[in-house]
């Protein structure tokens, strides 16, 4: 089950906690708090979440980093917001490893943290946009048929037709009533745009 | 004759005593017309023989060259007579027999016919020999020849050994100076009198590049050589002359103090004193002593104390930075919800179009904009626990002094003083982290509000005053206040204070960051009343 693109705040302190709630219900956006990493986790595993995350570095138990590293871990692609009381140069480049993170230092200023949501956000809704789209062209290549296949694999590698029709071994009619068909299915208006499907569909592979 | 040479051998000095000698031979030479008249001294223990003066008439050869070491055993015959005190009377050396074929070839090797030896004694001990040759003829010698050459041995002996005596006491004094003037340390003998006065009566020349005194003016200020001891230090002085007084001989007693030097100021001296005179009634006398200059030694351990309180300093800072830190972070984690809260309720007040709402929604942006300073100064706090993390950019001066002078303006219009900038620099480009010139600038705003006392009625008045010139930027924070309470007190270093409850941080922290941007800081108090404090910061020379 997917939820509408949620703010998930997790904190060990609950009025930081509640304050990042206030902050970006203000704004519009649902939130959901977790007191704990071990908590989030286990709501995690039953959701297919949509949003993005912000937690805390430095809490009881699991901290703000080991979180993002069980999610990463699990295949998540939920971008991670973490607070830090100072960015710390080891762990911040620990964090910068794993990617799909932000390191921030706890904001003082009034827009710095809404701005980081923002770009998580607009992160997270890219992401799956292109998984979307990439997604939608699987679907349209399983459409072709194997010798359909055969015959895009070839334009896109650019071969000219006359060339497909010999390494297939059937005559040029067939090769061009193939390729008209494949750019049909794939709804693709000329090479190029076939060429950027193709690599589209690989991307997220 | 004999008169004649005792008078001319008793009156002579030691460095007349050769000539003395030998014009004493020649008397007796001519006056017995002899050839030849040697005075030879006995040397290791009576063993050698070696020529000393030596008297030759017209055309004798001389012999004092090869008489330089005649030994015992080369002529034990002659020796063995003399070393006995018995003289030597050898009329002709030729009827010399046998046995002493050696002795008889010798002189006659040497043309010497006819020779006597009459030893020299001094207190019973033969210490020389007067001999006397004849050359190419036997020669009967006279009793009263042989009488008056022993009296003529003794006068001899006796000037030689007043001569040896006086050249080994002036060749120890010698010595002793020679030692003392190589010395690099002032050595000086002091002579006490009963009432304690002392005077100097030796001192080296090293006193003249130690004192700046030669040694002549140190001897003539008699009594009055007290005067260059550092006041402070006398009592100290006549303490150890007290203990010196009844000390023993050879007993040591090391002083300490200062001396005036000539080009003025003090240098310090460590003395090491020896009771070297007693007199008849045990009283000490004279005392010998040296001087060593340890000025430079007082110096480096009283840079030693400096750099031991400024390490105890920096290590007070730093348990301090660390507290600070950690108080930033305790703090920081509140301050962060006031943020976000006070941000969520601005984003909901401006959803609600009401009169009565307008000045809530304004009041959350002066939490926002209090909260984000609030910010920065624990960023900056945590900074101080370490180093670095500073952001120095091309900054207008100005502009960071009227933040710092909207910062402090609410609190100095509760205490009823205002706060004017009167003159500002205009363009100035200075490369400065702006909130540290900040913390400077409201520190000593907030300084200036507290030394300005509080009276009803009349308002306090607080100028701030920045001018650009040729290298540097500088601000001058005027007050009217108390003033600063002695020009010795120093006000900028870490934990001084003038105040009731300060904690002495304020202007340590705006000396180090001003001098960390490579400024001065100073402070002075003004003709009428109140203090001014300046800082420079140095202009960007590659401003951008």
């Amino acid at each position: 089950m997917t939820t509408d693109p949620t703010v998930f705040v997790v904190d060990d302190d609950e009025e930081a906690r509640v304050s990042v709630c206030a902050l970006v219900r203000s704004m519009g956006l649902p939130t959901k708090d977790f007191p704990s990493g071990e908590e989030f986790l286990a709501f995690y595993a039953a959701y297919d979440l949509r949003g993005c995350l912000v937690t805390d570095l430095r809490m009881l138990g699991m901290s703000g980093i080991d979180l993002q590293e069980k999610l990463s871990e699990m295949g998540s692609e939920l971008p991670v917001i973490v607070l830090t009381a100072f960015a710390r140069t080891p762990l911040t480049v620990r964090a910068m490893r794993n990617g799909a993170v932000t390191m921030l230092d706890k904001p003082y200023h009034e827009d710095d943290l809404w701005d980081a949501i923002c770009k998580a956000l607009a992160l997270e809704e890219a992401r799956r946009e292109s998984r979307r789209r990439s997604e939608e062209i699987r679907q349209r290549l399983e459409r072709l048929s194997p010798s359909e296949q055969q015959v895009l694999d070839l334009v896109v590698a650019g071969k000219p037709n006359k060339v497909i029709a010999k390494r297939l071994g059937v005559s040029l009619r067939t090769v061009e009533n193939r390729r008209r068909e494949v750019f049909t299915k794939m709804n693709a208006q000329s090479v190029a745009e076939l060429v950027r499907l193709v690599i589209e569909s690989e991307r997220t592979d | 004759m004999i008169t004649e040479i005792s008078a001319s051998l008793v009156t002579s000095t030691p460095d007349q005593i050769d000539a003395s000698t030998n014009r004493a031979l020649a008397t007796l030479g001519q006056y017995l017309s002899i050839d030849r008249i040697q005075l030879l001294m006995f040397l290791n223990d009576l063993t050698m023989l070696r020529c000393t003066h030596e008297w030759i008439a017209d055309d004798v050869p001389r012999a004092i060259d090869r008489l330089q070491t005649q030994r015992r055993d080369d002529y034990p015959w002659i020796f063995q007579r003399l070393s006995a005190g018995e003289l030597i009377v050898i009329p002709d050396t030729r009827e010399l027999p046998d046995e002493m074929a050696p002795e008889r070839d010798d002189f006659l090797d040497h043309a010497i016919r006819s020779t006597m030896a009459v030893p020299m004694c001094l207190a019973g001990r033969v210490v020389g020999v007067l001999w006397l040759d004849r050359l190419n003829e036997p020669f009967d010698w006279p009793d009263e020849i042989i009488r008056g050459l022993k009296l003529v041995g003794e006068i001899l002996a006796n000037g030689l050994e007043r001569m040896r005596a006086e050249r080994a006491l002036s060749e120890s004094r010698q010595f002793a100076e020679a030692i003392s003037e190589s010395s690099p340390n002032v050595i000086y003998v002091i002579d006490v009198d009963d009432s304690l006065d002392f005077r100097v009566s030796y001192i080296n020349r090293q006193v003249t590049s130690d004192f700046g005194h030669t040694p002549e003016e140190m001897l003539s200020l008699g009594n009055d050589v007290i005067q260059l001891i550092h006041p402070e230090d006398l009592p100290q002085i006549h303490k150890s002359l007290q203990v010196a007084v009844s000390a023993e001989k050879d007993q040591v007693i090391d002083v300490e103090f200062r001396v005036a030097h000539i080009d003025g100021g003090y240098r310090s001296f460590l003395t090491r004193n020896r009771v070297f005179r007693h007199d008849t009634n045990g009283f000490v006398r004279q005392i010998i002593g040296t001087a060593q200059d340890i000025t430079d030694r007082s110096k480096a351990e009283e840079a030693l104390h400096q750099h031991r309180d400024h390490l105890a300093h920096v290590a007070r800072l730093g348990a301090l930075g660390e507290m600070v830190a950690g108080v930033a972070h305790e703090i920081g984690q509140p301050l962060y919800s006031i943020v976000n809260f006070a941000k969520a309720s601005q984003n909901i007040l401006l959803t609600i179009s009401d009169e009565n709402v307008e000045p809530v929604r304004n009041w959350t942006q002066h939490i926002l904009t209090s909260a984000a300073r609030a910010g920065e100064i624990i960023h900056r706090l945590r900074d101080f626990g370490r180093r670095g993390g500073i952001k120095r950019i091309v900054n207008d001066p100005d502009a960071i002094i009227r933040e710092a002078i909207a910062l402090v303006n609410f609190a100095a219009r509760r205490q009823q003083v205002k706060i004017e900038l009167a003159g500002t620099a205009g363009e100035c480009p200075v490369k400065v982290d702006r909130v540290q010139i900040q913390q400077v600038v409201v520190n000593l705003l907030q300084n200036a509000l507290d030394a300005t006392p509080r009276c009803d009625g009349n308002e306090g008045r607080v100028v701030v005053h920045s001018s650009c010139q040729e290298v540097a930027y500088i601000v001058d924070v005027v007050d009217e206040g108390i003033g600063l309470p002695s020009a010795d007190l120093q006000i900028f270093q870490a934990f001084v204070t003038t105040k009731h409850h300060g904690l002495g941080m304020g202007l340590a922290i705006c000396k180090t960051i001003v001098e960390d941007h490579g400024g001065r800081i100073s402070a002075a108090n003004n003709a009428d009343r109140g203090a001014t404090f300046r800082f420079t910061l140095p202009i960007a020379k590659d401003s951008v």
